[in-house]
């Protein structure tokens, strides 16, 4: 029998309950829609956060401070709080290291700033000019950081796009006085908003000379993280390698293990947070694949259904000379097209799904060409695996006791 | 039994069975000789009543003879070819190719026009012109007409007529009727029974099972089976009165 003629008795089987196969059908297209919107939500967190994280700047080799004593419980407790790490590491950096291109040495703490009647609890970040270039950077309005500001440890501030809303209400600040712990300070610049993941995002930020945070406003020595950049991606590894023995000469550790700092770079960043969303996006999207289980099992429910209730049907198609294999085909086909109606209106459901909650919720999504063809196939897979068993009971009947069949 | 059937110029056995049993076992010790060694001879072109009281093996033996069922042990041999050996799928070829069902619940698929029942056979037997020959066949009962009605819009008579059009479709070399005029009234089992009447003077091999004394006299030889044994066989026109066996 033609493929055409066996589609068209399915649909015409499919159409004598059209209510009964659209119940059965609605099972795969939530299945399929929930695995298609859970899969392209996760695909878009991911993705805003990895460039979230690549905006932060390229080849960037970060150093944090970290007691020594090996142990990672011990030395994560210390991370950041340590008091080690300077600006004289810093320089040591870009002079010895050939593949340095600057470093940018940072101090950064929370403070309570005050602009008029409004008070906001900020993060200050100390930094000298190479921020913007190690950090990438774009001043919007006005100006950033100097090499004078920093020596002479002037008081002025440039600040992130969302203290510019928080503090002074969206006015224009340029030129404006804040008071940082009851210092004042002029603000001579705004940053271009960097958007993403606000945990990472300059947005949040006031910016002051490093010299002016370490000596005016916090009255420490240390710096709390060094931004070293790398000329070229290729010269990642042995940047690190070369920056770790560096560090370790000048701090007097002989035992890598009892390190004093920490290097981080973009990538294992990325790897890190790629492998978080990930698992993120398989839980969410095995969960949705339980759905579509069930949506399967459900099409196995009613083609077995549909055979019994079909019985002398099939025993009248096999008298007249239907062999096991085209009543196999015949039911294959139905359970088959039930799955792929359902997985197709289940892709348009899960791509307006995740359009809509991610509108909802101000994220991205990432509706990729391959888990729209995956999820096809994964339900055309369940069409034929649910439907496998009762095509193969119905192939199976004798045509006599099918015709016989009350 | 065949020698009865004093034909000069012998045609091969259309039909050749040889103590053929059915038995069915209904679990258990418990079983049902439904054909206790049934032999019988058909030559092609005959046109044959099997009559028999209800529960006798009629219907066991034309499921058999139709290939829809096998025989628990014994020979048949349809048109030269020894049916015990064949498979499922030779088994389901030989009823699309060589045997046209006419069943008394007519059995015509519901929610499929007149003539997409019809083209049944054809489809499975992969045929070239199925719509042409189905359109033919349906004019041969006379139902051109009704060519494009669901069976639900169509009398009982009608139905069976479709029936027997779905039987001819495939040009069968035998044609198996299970009682089909028990579902209907005298007028329409009257036209069925002149339709299968004029198959066989086309030269159909027709076996036609029946309660009726009245159609089974209709044809030119009547079997008849009680419990599962043919107790008389003859020719119509020597028919002696009362049956008993021969
Ligand atoms: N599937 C089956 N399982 C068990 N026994 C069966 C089965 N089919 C038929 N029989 C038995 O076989 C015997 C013959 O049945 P069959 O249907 O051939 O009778 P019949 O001559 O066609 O009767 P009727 O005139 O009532 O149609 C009966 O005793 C019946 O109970
Ligand atoms: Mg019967």
């Amino acid at each position: 029998m033609s493929l055409f003629l066996t589609i068209k008795i399915a649909l015409r089987a499919l159409a004598a309950n059209k209510v009964r196969s659209a119940l059965t059908m609605l099972g795969i297209i939530i299945g399929v829609g929930a695995v298609v919107a859970m899969v392209s939500i996760g695909a878009g967190a991911s993705q805003s956060v990895s460039s979230s994280i690549q905006g932060l700047g390229s080849n960037l080799i970060t150093v944090i401070p970290g007691s020594g004593g090996g142990g990672q419980g011990g030395a994560r407790q210390a991370l950041g709080s340590a008091t080690n790490l300077t600006v004289k590491d810093g320089e040591a950096i870009e002079d010895n290291i050939a593949t340095v291109v600057r470093v940018s040495a940072e101090y950064n703490d929370r403070a309570q700033v005050v602009y008029e009647n409004n008070n906001i609890n900020a993060t200050i970040n100390g930094v000298t000019p190479e921020y913007e270039k190690v950090r990438n950077t774009t001043v919007e309005v006005g100006r950033f950081i100097t090499e004078s500001d920093v020596g002479t440890s002037d008081r002025i501030a440039v600040i992130g796009k969302n203290v510019v809303e928080d503090l002074f209400a969206g006015a224009d600040p340029i030129g404006k006085r804040v008071k940082i712990q009851d210092i004042p300070f002029t603000v001579v610049g705004i940053l271009e908003s960097k958007g993403g993941a606000s945990f990472i995002s300059s947005d949040d930020a006031i910016f002051v000379p490093l010299t002016t945070a370490q000596n005016r406003l916090f009255g420490v020595e240390h710096v709390s993280q060094l931004g070293v950049e790398i000329s070229d991606s290729e010269a990642m590894d042995e940047a690190q390698d070369a920056i770790g023995w560096l560090l370790l000469g000048l701090h007097g550790v002989a035992d890598p293990e009892e390190a004093d700092f920490r290097l981080m770079n973009q990538q294992d960043i990325l790897e890190t947070v790629g492998e978080v969303t990930g698992i993120m996006t398989a839980l969410l999207g095995g969960i949705a694949g339980i759905s579509l289980l069930v949506g399967g099992i459900g099409i196995m429910n009613i083609m077995l259904v549909s055979v019994t209730e079909r019985t002398r049907e099939i025993g009248l198609r096999k008298a007249v000379g239907a062999k096991r294999k085209d009543i196999l085909k015949q039911f294959l086909t139905e359970s088959v097209i039930l799955s792929l109606i359902g997985g197709l209106v289940g892709i348009l459901l899960g791509v307006g799904g995740s359009r809509l909650a991610a509108a909802a919720m101000g994220s991205e999504t990432v509706v990729t060409v391959n888990s729209m063809v995956l999820a096809f196939v994964f339900s055309a897979a369940i069409g034929i695996f649910f439907g496998i068993y009762p095509a193969v009971r119905a192939s199976r009947l004798s045509p006599i006791d099918a015709l016989k069949y009350e | 039994m065949a020698a009865a059937l004093a034909d000069p110029h012998t045609k091969p056995m259309l039909i050749k069975v040889k103590d053929l049993k059915k038995i069915y076992s209904l679990g258990g010790e418990i079983s049902v000789a439904a054909l206790r060694g049934v032999g019988l001879e058909i030559e092609a072109g005959e046109f044959v009543a099997i009559m028999g009281p209800s529960g006798s093996g009629k219907s066991t033996l034309m499921q058999i003879l139709g290939c829809l069922d096998k025989p628990t042990s014994g020979k048949y041999t349809l048109g030269g070819v020894d049916v015990g050996s064949l498979n499922d799928n030779e088994l389901a070829e030989i009823r699309s190719l060589k045997i046209g069902f006419v069943f008394q619940q007519f059995n015509l698929l519901a929610r499929t026009s007149a003539l997409e029942n019809v083209v049944l056979p054809l489809v499975y037997s992969g045929q070239a012109h199925q719509n042409e020959k189905a359109v033919e066949a349906l004019a041969a009962v006379e139902l051109s007409d009704r060519a494009n009605h669901w069976p639900n819009q169509l009398s009982g008579g009608q139905q069976q007529r479709v029936a027997i059009a779905r039987a001819l479709v495939n040009n069968p070399d035998l044609i198996l009727a299970d009682e089909p005029t028990g579902a209907l009234d005298t007028v329409a089992g009257g036209e069925i029974l002149d339709l299968l009447s004029a198959l066989n003077k086309e030269g159909k091999t027709i076996v036609l099972i029946t309660h009726e004394l009245y159609i089974a006299e209709q044809t030119r030889r009547i079997i008849k089976l009680r419990d599962g044994e043919i107790v008389s066989d003859h020719n119509n026109g020597e028919r002696s009165k009362g049956g008993g066996p021969n």
